[in-house]
């Protein structure tokens, strides 16, 4: 399989799932990157994995991306158990941001998709329980609308605009300020 | 899904994905670009939800917080414009914090942001407010002061105005009989009739420190006049009034005072306002008396919020109107919310606190050679205010105002 190498060194840490998709394609993943989602998690514990675990209401292209983030976001997991909780201290301080900055731009990166995919993530964040993936993508869709006009919101989401002249002019009027 | 598909989302992820939204002026617009959305932001569930968000820590996060300051340098036609004149400004500018950068730990360095005029906030303001300075502001209202040059030695009136930016409202408020008041403050009160309609009303009041007495007078806005000009009772022998320090809120105004013996602060000086105001005293506590130099602001409910810095480690103390004694709310250190090479070049010995907005817990710093920076008490982040144009010299006068208050909640069918 996929991840064939990494299971002999250290049997205890690499307790294998596998993930099903909907469109049926496996997915072999630790049990540290599977358990980033608290649905799986509870599975585990209430030990109906055997046979993989079937996530119907995702897709193979989608489950991969939530895999790629949940990797990531595992070791950086593990990482911060390991490293000293003292603030104070420079150094410490120092690995810390470093590891922070490098986990951003990972992030960075793994958001730059499309609307659709990006609205796909949500659902499959939300489905597996995933907190820091959906904080992530809700932000991302959040960020989306900063500084837009309400006619640059329309055009980017295909929203028709169906507001009575009335209420338009009762929105403008009471946040005036909000546009220029 | 197609590329429209945020409105199929489940009601659920909506409204996370409005949770992520802090900045009113994203949501006012995102509110005016359908019937759907409009309903919900404008819902009552979903204003009171913003309402609630970080009260758990004391603070209301006021949701439009920014500052106005007075902006001379203006486009370059405009100064050419007015290059004789180097005096000369224009009206004041805002400059809103929620469009900072998200925090300067994250990601160092501050986002480009344009600051609003203030005809954006008053429809059709033209030139009226020009050459005005924000003064102060309070619950919404912003007092604005013209000092006119006077010809010759003679001193003149202030002119003054007061206006709401977020309702349009503007109040030309006539000269004060008795002229050049040390500071002015504004006191706003909510009024309600026998039909449970609430109604605010504001008075700007003008102080004049003379010797250990404070002479108050107030401009009305429900009676458009100056109404009454008093005198306090005596400060305890050897105190003095610092008079930027004064907060104004439910009925009394608040004065840091020191001991002119040895200059340190040791007192808060509460005037009662009313025709014949009372003054009482509060000593300060201990840690306060060693601090260089405290802020006093007001609270939300109303008691006074003390805010200390001794290196880089910031104190919140909290006096509780009901049991007459000052309470350490909080203590916070600035290490891990400034970038780690402000800490290491000892920056400690260069920070001074600027400014304490007490509703929302937004705490100004000043670090030297760096600039102007916003700490959030509620979220405890850090803020570079990104405008050189933003500080002490231009007028610059903090605006925390729950927007929320101007929207009309959507009536029950």
């Amino acid at each position: 399989m996929a991840s064939a190498g990494s299971g002999d060194e250290k049997a205890a840490a690499a307790a294998m799932i596998t993930l099903i998709s909907s469109d049926n394609e496996k997915f072999e993943v630790t049990e540290a990157t599977a358990t980033l989602s608290q649905t799986i998690r509870h599975m585990i514990e209430d030990g109906c994995t055997d046979g993989g675990v079937p996530l119907p209401n995702v897709t193979s292209k989608i489950l991969a991306r939530v895999i790629e983030y949940c990797k990531k976001h595992a070791t950086a997991a593990a990482g911060e158990e390991g490293s000293s909780s003292s603030f104070s201290d420079a150094a410490f301080l120092e690995v810390d941001r470093a590891f922070l900055e490098e986990l951003e731009e990972f992030d960075d990166a793994f958001l730059e998709v499309d609307r659709a995919t990006l609205f796909d993530l949500i659902l499959a964040a939300n489905y597996l329980d995933i907190k820091g993936l959906l904080n992530l993508t809700c932000q991302k869709v959040a960020d989306s609308v900063k500084g837009k006009t309400p006619e640059q919101i329309r055009e980017m989401y295909n929203i028709v605009n169906d507001l009575t002249p009335e209420e338009e002019a009762e929105i403008r009027r009471e946040t005036q300020w909000a546009f220029e | 899904m197609n590329d429209g598909g945020m409105l199929q989302l489940p009601v659920d992820m909506i409204d996370k994905i409005l949770s992520h939204m802090t900045d009113p002026t994203f949501l006012a617009r995102l509110a005016s670009t359908c019937k759907f959305w409009r309903n919900i932001i404008k819902s009552r569930t979903f204003l009171d939800c913003l309402r609630k968000r970080g009260h758990d820590n004391g603070f209301t996060p006021s949701l439009l917080l920014g500052f106005f300051y007075q902006d001379s340098a203006e486009s370059p036609a405009q100064l050419l414009q007015h290059h004789k004149s180097k005096r000369r400004r224009l009206a004041p500018s805002f400059m809103p914090i929620s469009e900072l950068s998200q925090s300067i730990v994250r990601k160092v360095g501050c986002n480009a942001f344009t600051p609003a005029k203030l005809c954006n906030f008053i429809w059709g303001l033209g030139a009226e407010l020009n050459f005005y300075e924000p003064i102060t502001s309070q619950d919404g209202y912003l007092a604005l002061c013209h000092h006119p040059k006077g010809t010759g030695d003679q001193a003149q009136s202030d002119e003054l105005c007061v206006c709401n930016p977020l309702t349009g409202e503007i109040f030309h408020i006539p000269p004060s009989p008795v002229a050049s008041p040390d500071m002015y403050t504004l006191h706003v009160t909510e009024d309600v009739n026998r039909c449970k309609l609430v109604s605010r009303s504001f008075q700007l009041l003008a102080i004049w420190i003379r010797q250990r007495k404070f002479m108050i007078g107030s401009y009305c806005s429900k009676a458009k006049r100056w109404i009454w000009f008093s005198e306090t009772s005596e400060l305890i022998p050897g105190l003095y009034a610092v008079p930027s320090s004064a907060a104004a809120s439910h009925g009394a105004i608040h004065f840091l005072c020191g001991n002119s013996s040895n200059w340190t602060l040791t007192h808060i000086a509460t005037v009662q306002l009313a025709k014949d105001p009372k003054l009482s005293h509060v000593e300060l506590p201990l840690d306060a008396k060693r601090s260089k130099a405290p802020l006093l602001a007001n609270s939300a409910d109303g008691s006074f919020l003390l805010l200390l810095l001794k290196g880089i480690q910031m104190s919140l103390w909290k006096h509780g109107s009901d049991t007459n004694s000052w309470v350490l709310s909080k203590i916070i250190n600035l290490a891990s919310s400034l970038p780690p090479r402000y800490v290491q070049m000892h920056a400690r010995e260069k920070i001074k606190l600027e400014m304490f907005l007490g509703k929302s817990g937004a705490v100004v710093l000043w670090v030297d050679g760096e600039g102007l920076f916003l700490f959030s008490l509620s979220d405890g982040l850090m803020r570079k205010i990104g405008d050189e144009r933003a500080t002490k010299k231009y007028s610059l006068c903090p605006y925390e105002i729950d927007w929320l208050s101007c929207v009309n909640h959507e009536p029950r069918c």
